[in-house]
């Protein structure tokens, strides 16, 4: 079975066709399928601790203090799972996902 | 009144950090309509909710499709087992507002997905829920 994404440059670490199982080439076309490119074209990540937080870019932007300092906050509870989705809400509250 | 098939969103404050900062957002599809309601939980998919070894074990995979769901990204309808909510009113502001339920195939394919032997329920406790949701009430 040809695993696609064997068809993209990598740098740092070799693969070869048959260090992928079927499972594994499952889960790379459902990943590739999750983000489309957009996805990734228009979202901004933060990185805060072990909290990939993902934002629009024009909500990045408006990012202020206050905001900043939530996420931080925020950052610190372990129920969250990545990467973890961040909307400004019409009154300015940050709603996670 | 939520009927089944019907989506409602609750906003949920985080402990220690007040709601007019941030609040986590949080789906449920109706199994079970009346006095006594079952949700099922509708999470975002992330990569990691697709391991084979961890929970959802049972889901049904949602892409996001204003002709068939409410879901503004793709949704897993976890399917392990639901939520039992007694005697507790949902306000009809909390259903979703792009459309309130999911298609009758999706429905289907959930209803598929919950037959299974080890679906449980775990029961709410009311009063905190509406202690943190305005919009929920006691049934009088």
């Amino acid at each position: 079975m040809t695993c696609f994404f064997l068809t993209y440059q990598v740098n740092t670490i070799e693969m070869k066709e048959s260090d992928f199982s079927e499972s594994d080439c499952h889960l790379a076309s459902e990943l590739f399928d999750m983000y489309d490119n957009s996805v990734i074209e228009n979202s901004e990540v933060l990185v805060i601790g072990n909290r990939h937080f993902l934002l629009s870019k024009n909500d990045f932007r408006n990012l202020n203090e206050e905001q900043k300092n939530t996420l931080e906050l925020i950052s610190l509870k372990e129920s969250l799972i990545n990467p973890v989705y961040v909307e400004i809400g019409s009154e300015g509250e940050l709603i996670i996902d | 009144m939520t009927n089944i098939k019907d989506v409602i969103r609750v906003k949920i404050p985080f402990p220690n950090i007040a709601d007019n900062l941030a609040t986590q957002s949080h789906m449920y599809l109706c199994i079970q309509e009346g006095k006594s309601k079952k949700l099922l939980s509708c999470q975002t998919k992330k990569p990691s909710l697709l391991h084979k070894n961890k929970p959802p074990f049972s889901y049904v995979d949602c892409k996001a499709d204003i002709t068939k769901n409410p879901f503004s990204r793709d949704t897993l309808i976890a399917c392990d087992y639901c939520f039992y909510l007694d005697n507790i009113h949902v306000d009809k502001a909390l259903l979703t507002t792009k459309r309130r339920d999911v298609c009758d195939q999706t429905f289907s394919q959930v209803q598929m997905k919950i037959a299974h032997q080890s679906f449980s329920q775990k029961p709410i406790d009311g009063a905190t829920l509406i202690s943190i949701n305005p919009l929920l009430s006691k049934m009088s």
